[in-house]
């Protein structure tokens, strides 16, 4: 029999000091891609890519993170940066501002979301420690995080399990796919995301997002104060 | 006694009247004159209670003595529950006899119920030796035909067989013990017996305790004789189960305390370890079995077993108790004894009628195929979770109070010397704790299976209704179970003076101290000795009185044990109440949404993805695999174009775990023993004609020697 | 059977035999279709190793290939049958039962009868949901909403026995995991039967992949299972690489190398703090997927992408590693793997920890190999097979790794098995930045019609990818048979027999893929 707790005691903190600042160690997200060059643009695989005038645009919802715009001639410029989840939705209610129960939902993932949200609960990220926990029943979860293009056999159980959520929910969609279809979808069997299903408060582009990125989402949803952009040293 | 010949009168006559009568109406009469009788009996039984104990002397038999009948308030207790049983049960009959009538004639079942009733009522009242054996034959004759009513079934005949066979072997000992007491005492009469009972040796003394109780445990399904009862029980129609479980079983426990508590008093403190220890054990083999078992009444009879064993503990602690001069405690072993008699009777006739009342409106009594009665049929579910309740000790039910106050009893064995008693106490107290923690087990089981979750089968999903009158039979069953929890006091005052009859004085008013009767104030010494442990007792928030079952100790320990079951009871259903209340105020605002059960995104949840009965019982069936285990699980895969498996059959026979351990290698040991003899069966002339020459010279020397 | 010629004699193909053999090659075997059961049947028996089917559709007609691959010193063999319109295939499940999925998958996708099969149907396509006569992969194919009703929900007990029930988990199950189901015939408390239940995941990815460049496709098949996407990225690389006949510079085969013995190391070092999560052990789980996101960190910094995603591209990779942050990469990833390896000696030390797994999920060697099992999965169970040494690609020739293995076949034994590799990988990570041939890492490869055949050896087995290019250098066919396929095939047997609270222990030992499995 050992002594776990003890043995976890003498481990060195290793946390991120996200959500109080911005500050990223090396690895910790592939970053975006941010401006570049309108010939940049070319190589966008996904359409995420498109020359306005002499600039490009990005819609990072269909970034893959293939890095051919990275690595290109005409090079985009990248950003180091987690803080790129968007939404209309409004966040949950003030009373769920310090806990939150999360529903993951595997739609179809190729397993690099899962992965990362596998991340979240490290002593790196420390989930719990934000009072965000996932839980395996939807009947005592607030947020509903789906992965996926959503594919034919899992659109049904995607209703049910909302349809299982008490109110007041959210549904946040974490990864390129669920946020547009990614390189799957739409096609005749997957969806274009998540929003072709269901009302979406959030979305983390991101193939995969770093596990940062889908923590800045959560925490937008519970309605929490995050770092400002300026924040970053 | 007017009111109990009144009784006879009507059980006979109904009984001959309604063979008499179209065999349509048959039910409906036997049902009159069954409530009737019923009624009449709790009137004698009360008025015998109340005082009015009786003797009536009958005709002189050559050579079999007198035939008296009497009752005494033992047999009025008795009288009482059989009153309290029957009026339901030929309630409930009147409209469930009827779907026998395609194939059966229902006359012969409702004839056989009232000459049953009649026998039980003689059975319990008869005073002399010769009478109590003949009525008793009297009685196991009328079981076997109840039982093998529905003959045309493979296992009925059979498990009829098996009962006869088991209760006359009983019966035989039943006879010699009360041959021995009538020998000793020169008279049949138990009058005679009792005053006698004195004078009788140690070694006729162990004769007449090992012949009565192990001969009348058969009738109680007693281990290690109780194999025949969950055979027999449910094969019977329900009203005749409820009488058999209900009543039947009593007779055996009545035998075991007339003879051993009233006609010759147990002396000896090992007598009582072997009850105390039978009691147990039939107990735990009993809810086991009912913990794993997937047929209604067959459940239902192994918690018959476990319920007697229970009963028998109490006994069993009485004559410990009453050996080792100790009269009080053993005057509350027995009240608790016999106040779960009281309440094991009602709950196992409402759960038998409860499965009849499954068997006529799904057709089906099999736990694997029911599931989500309480939707089509919420009436019979309430009742049926009454008597679930009950025989599971919950409260508000009685059986709470009861078995609560068996074990309190049982503790009191601490006060005991010998250390070999205490170990055995000790042993037993185990057991049943275990026993009651499985019986919660089994009986959650048992109304989860049948009535929550989804339908099984298409059986299940489409009950027909259930006419009224089993409603209301089932009802006063129901009421029964809640009335014996809330107010089981008056019961034990009552008890009291029952086992006062048998000498052991003082247990009611120990358990229901005189002090909380109305008016009076709390004694001097009670309240100094709280005082002197430092605590402020005073009468103005106590409850009020005749609703407390305490037990007072000495100075440093004023108050042994002290429940108020009607308080409990009432708090508990304050507590719900403002439960209710809170989430009524709470949630007035939401809006409340329905959605289906959340089934991890299956498209459909089907009957078949939901756990059986089987699969419910399956850990106690693993831990307790010694004693359950089957015998021989047959696994055999069915494969196709050589590695395809298409189908895994499991098949097992699971022999009864006495058939396994006493009765299988007894059988083989006979038969091996005919074996041997019918080797000689050779066919040679000249082997026989040695034999016969052997046979000559033995017969001759033996003639010389002696 | 010890000698090709010997093998190819008893397939009756004693024409066939090269002049030359050696690893790598690919020797095409044309047969009848009514020869293949008992080609099936002779390699069965001998050391040949089913990688899949590819069922690839020519106007009317099929052609199914079987490919297999020998020890090394061999070539792959690859049995090629015709099937006429209309016409039935034998099957070789019977004979060979690595081959059953397979069948059934192409059934279902392509709507191909195999004859003497007899569980067809349901499988890739759920029955509840798609309707009976949709073939996704046949070239017609033109899926719409309205074309026919699914068939209503019916599930099926294996167990036959009184009060005998299915519990069933999923496919919205557990905390964070992947959406599949599994079906356990029980009488309570224990697993009689698990029926596996897959392809809530399937994503058409060898439809999608038609018509695409092949640059595009390699970004599909990364994104089959993302935690191991180079490897099965490499695969398909290597598959288009031979069909366009493109050289791929040495530089790129020792990093390909590299990256993938880096990726190998983080997907088991998941695997091992998934197997700590199963069993409940917070702080082992803890460290453990500390140790994970470390080398994912590792991957992010150097690699641009945590997952590797990217980096493969058809003549080589998309972009070099200098030789420094290669050398400081290795040391890195020796030191988590260090610390991994702390974890793991005190985890083994735990009695608690081992009682759970020990003697718990066994398969044992015959099963192994009659369901043909590859990778770690294999390897515990003592059917030992790495394609790194019996085929080597990118720089295993000149750097053999060694290949770990137990006999158990129990989790305790995978869990061995994957610490053991996992340490390897750590071994072969400095040697390789050591010797990295100087040059360029990106080969210039002009696609063209053909096609071809690669393989890796990926974190969970063999990864064997067919390609055929048509004229204009887009996907013709993309068939991926990643290991998922063969070990899911077999998880049932390891669940069964044990009780319910032993399931995520052993589903988390085998370190499988649902996402690989579907594609």
């Amino acid at each position: 029999m050992r002594l776990w707790a003890l043995r976890g005691l003498r481990t060195q903190r290793d946390l991120t000091g996200f959500p109080r600042t911005l500050e990223l160690a090396p690895g910790m997200t592939p970053g975006r891609p941010v401006d570049g060059p309108a010939a940049a643009a070319d190589v966008c695989p996904t359409g995420a890519l498109r020359a306005e005038g002499a600039a490009t645009v990005v819609a990072l919802d269909h970034c893959v993170h293939c890095q051919r715009c990275r690595h290109g001639g005409q090079p985009m410029h990248w950003r180091e940066d987690i803080a790129w989840s968007h939404g209309e939705g409004a966040p949950l209610p003030r009373a769920f501002a310090h806990s939150i129960h999360v529903r993951v939902l595997d739609a179809g993932d190729c397993g690099a979301c899962l992965a990362e949200l596998q991340q979240l609960p490290a002593p790196q990220y420390s989930l719990h420690r934000l009072g965000i926990f996932i839980t395996a029943s939807p009947r005592e979860a607030d947020v509903l995080l789906v992965v996926g293009p959503v594919t034919r056999a899992m659109r049904q159980p995607l209703l049910d399990t909302y349809a299982a959520m008490p109110g007041p929910k959210r549904v946040v969609a974490v990864g390129a796919c669920a946020a547009s279809g990614g390189v799957f979808g739409p096609s005749f069997a997957c969806a274009g995301g998540v929003a072709d299903m269901l009302p979406v408060d959030r979305v983390v582009p991101g193939c995969p997002p770093p596990p940062l990125a889908v923590l800045e989402a959560l925490l937008a949803v519970m309605g929490r104060s995050l770092p400002r952009a300026e924040d970053a040293p | 006694m007017i009111a109990f010949l009144l009784f006879l009168a009507l059980c006979v006559g109904g009984g001959v009247i309604t063979l008499l009568v179209r065999d349509r109406h048959a039910a409906v009469v036997a049902t009159l004159f069954g409530m009737l009788a019923g009624l009449a009996l709790l009137v004698a039984a009360a008025q015998t209670l109340g005082g009015d104990v009786w003797l009536l002397p009958l005709w002189q038999l050559p050579a079999l003595g007198r035939l008296t009948l009497g009752a005494d308030r033992l047999s009025a207790w008795f009288l009482l529950i059989t009153a309290l049983v029957a009026v339901p049960v030929f309630l409930f009959s009147a409209r469930y006899l009827r779907h026998y009538a395609a194939q059966y004639r229902t006359a012969g079942a409702a004839s056989i119920q009232l000459f049953l009733l009649a026998s039980i009522g003689l059975t319990l009242t008869t005073r002399d030796v010769f009478g109590f054996l003949f009525t008793w034959e009297i009685m196991s004759a009328l079981c076997y035909l109840a039982v093998n009513f529905e003959h045309l079934h493979d296992a009925t005949p059979k498990a009829g067989l098996i009962m006869l066979v088991a209760s006359e072997a009983g019966a035989l000992l039943q006879l010699l013990a009360l041959l021995l007491l009538a020998a000793h005492a020169g008279s049949t009469q138990f009058a005679a017996i009792a005053a006698s009972a004195a004078s009788i040796g140690p070694g006729v003394a162990w004769a007449v305790f090992a012949l009565s109780f192990f001969g009348f445990g058969v009738k109680a399904g007693l281990f290690p004789s109780m194999g025949w009862l969950p055979r027999a029980h449910p094969v019977a129609p329900a009203p005749a189960s409820a009488l058999l479980s209900g009543v039947i079983v009593n007779l055996g426990i009545y035998g075991i305390v007339r003879i051993n508590a009233d006609l010759l008093p147990v002396a000896m403190p090992a007598a009582g370890v072997i009850v105390l220890l039978v009691g147990a054990f039939g107990a735990i083999i009993g809810i086991l079995y009912a913990t794993i078992e997937t047929e209604f009444k067959r459940l239902l009879a192994h918690s018959t077993i476990e319920n007697m064993g229970l009963v028998a503990m109490g006994i069993g602690a009485a004559l410990i108790f009453r050996a080792l001069n100790q009269p009080v405690f053993a005057a509350m072993a027995l009240i608790a004894a016999l106040l779960h008699l009281l309440n094991h009777s009602i709950a196992k006739s409402l759960l038998f009628l409860s499965a009849g009342a499954v068997d006529t409106t799904t057709g089906t009594r099999d736990l694997n195929a029911l599931g989500g009665l309480i939707r089509k049929l919420p009436w019979l579910a309430g009742t049926c979770l009454a008597g679930c309740m009950m025989l599971a000790a919950l409260p508000p039910t009685g059986g709470f109070a009861s078995e609560w106050l068996l074990i309190q009893s049982l503790l009191r064995s601490a006060e005991l010397a010998p250390v070999s008693v205490r170990l055995a106490f000790v042993v037993a107290g185990a057991l049943m704790a275990l026993t009651a923690g499985l019986a919660l087990s089994a009986f959650t089981r048992l109304f989860a299976m049948a009535f929550l979750g989804m339908p099984r089968s298409p059986a299940a999903q489409n009950p027909t209704p259930l006419p009224a009158s089993m409603r209301w039979a089932l009802a006063l069953l129901a009421a029964g179970c809640i009335a014996l929890g809330l107010l089981p006091t008056y019961l034990v005052a009552g008890l009291g003076t029952v086992v006062g009859t048998l000498g052991l004085h003082g247990g009611g008013g120990a358990l229901v101290p005189p002090f909380y009767a109305p008016g009076s104030a709390l004694p001097g010494d009670f309240v100094s000795s709280f005082h002197a442990l430092g605590a402020q007792l005073g009468s103005s928030f106590l409850p009020p009185p005749g609703l407390v079952l305490m037990h007072r100790g000495g100075t440093a320990n004023p108050v042994v044990f002290a429940a108020a079951p009607a308080y409990l009871d009432l708090a508990l259903v304050l507590g719900l109440l403002l439960l209710w209340l809170v989430v009524r105020v709470f949630t007035h605002a939401r809006k409340l949404a329905r959605q289906r059960a959340w089934d991890g995104g299956l498209p459909e949840l089907k009957p078949q993805l939901t756990y059986t009965a089987t699969g419910f019982g399956n850990p106690a069936r693993v831990i307790f695999s010694a004693v359950v285990a089957p015998n021989a699980a047959h696994v055999e895969e069915e494969t196709v174009a050589r590695h395809f498996r298409a189908a895994i059959v499991r098949t097992e026979r699971q022999p009864y775990a006495l058939d396994r351990w006493v009765f299988g290698p007894l059988h083989g040991g006979a038969r091996h023993i005919a074996n041997a003899f019918a080797a000689m069966h050779h066919g040679k002339l000249n082997g026989y004609v040695a034999y016969a020459l052997a046979a000559l010279l033995l017969a001759l020397g033996v003639s010389f020697w002696i | 059977m010890n000698t090709l010629a010997e093998l190819l004699h008893a397939l009756e193909c004693d024409a066939a035999v090269p002049a030359a053999i050696e690893s790598g090659a690919v020797l095409a075997l044309p047969l009848p279709a009514a020869r293949l059961p008992h080609a099936a049947h002779v390699l069965a028996r001998s050391q040949a190793h089913l990688a899949g089917i590819v069922c690839e559709q020519r106007n009317g007609s099929f052609a199914l290939r079987y490919p297999f691959w020998l020890p090394r010193g061999l070539p792959w063999l690859e049995l090629v049958i015709d099937v006429a319109p209309g016409g039935t295939v034998p099957s070789i499940s019977p004979r060979l039962f690595a081959a059953d999925w397979h069948e059934r998958e192409i059934e279902d996708l392509f709507g191909l009868i195999f004859s003497n099969h007899p569980f067809l149907g349901n499988f890739v396509l759920h029955d509840e949901v798609w309707p009976e006569q949709a073939f996704p992969m046949r070239h017609d194919f033109a899926f719409t909403d309205a074309d026919g009703a699914p068939s209503p929900y019916q599930p099926q007990q294996m167990l036959q026995a009184e009060g005998a029930f299915l519990m069933p988990v999923g496919p919205v199950y557990g905390g964070v995991s992947e959406a599949g189901q599994f079906l356990l015939d029980t009488l309570g408390e224990e697993i009689t039967h698990c029926q596996t239940r897959l392809f809530y995941k399937y994503r058409g990815i060898e439809k999608r992949a038609e018509g695409m460049v092949a640059a595009d496709a390699l970004l599909l098949v990364e994104r089959m299972n993302g935690t191991n996407a180079f490897a099965h990225a490499l695969a398909a690389a290597q598959a288009i690489e031979r069909a366009c006949d493109c050289s791929v510079p040495a530089r790129a085969q020792t990093l390909r190398s590299f990256w993938a013995e880096l990726e190998r190391l983080r997907s088991h070092a998941a695997t091992i703090a998934g197997l700590c999560k199963s069993t409940a052990l917070a702080v082992p789980t803890s460290l453990a997927y500390q140790r994970v996101e470390e080398l994912l960190r590792l991957s992010g910094r150097h690699a641009g992408h945590r997952y590797l995603f990217g980096l493969i591209a058809a003549g080589g990779l998309a972009f070099d590693l200098d030789d420094a942050a290669a050398r400081e990469l290795a040391a890195q990833a020796q030191a988590v793997a260090r610390r991994l390896a702390d974890l793991a000696e005190e985890l083994l030390f735990d009695n608690s920890f081992i009682d759970r797994l020990e003697e718990v999920g066994v398969i044992d060697a015959k099963v192994a190999r009659r369901y043909g099992l590859v990778g770690p999965v294999g390897r515990a169970a003592g059917h030992v097979s790495d394609l790194r040494r019996e085929q080597p690609y990118a720089a295993y020739a000149e750097c053999t790794p060694r290949v770990a293995q137990a006999a158990e076949g129990d989790n305790l034994a995978r869990l061995r098995v994957f610490l053991d590799e996992a340490a390897e990988s750590a071994r072969l990570l400095p040697l390789l930045a050591t010797q990295l041939p100087a040059g360029t890492v990106r080969g210039t490869c002009a696609t063209r019609a053909g096609a071809g055949l690669g393989w890796t050896e990926a974190p969970a087995g063999a990864s064997t990818c067919f390609a055929r290019l048509d004229a204009d250098g887009r996907i013709a066919r993309l068939r991926l048979m990643p290991p998922a396929f063969a070990n899911w095939h077999a998880y049932h047997l390891a669940a069964e027999r044990f009780a319910f609270q032993d399931f995520p222990i052993t589903l988390a030992s085998f370190g499988l893929s649902m996402a690989e499995q579907d594609r």
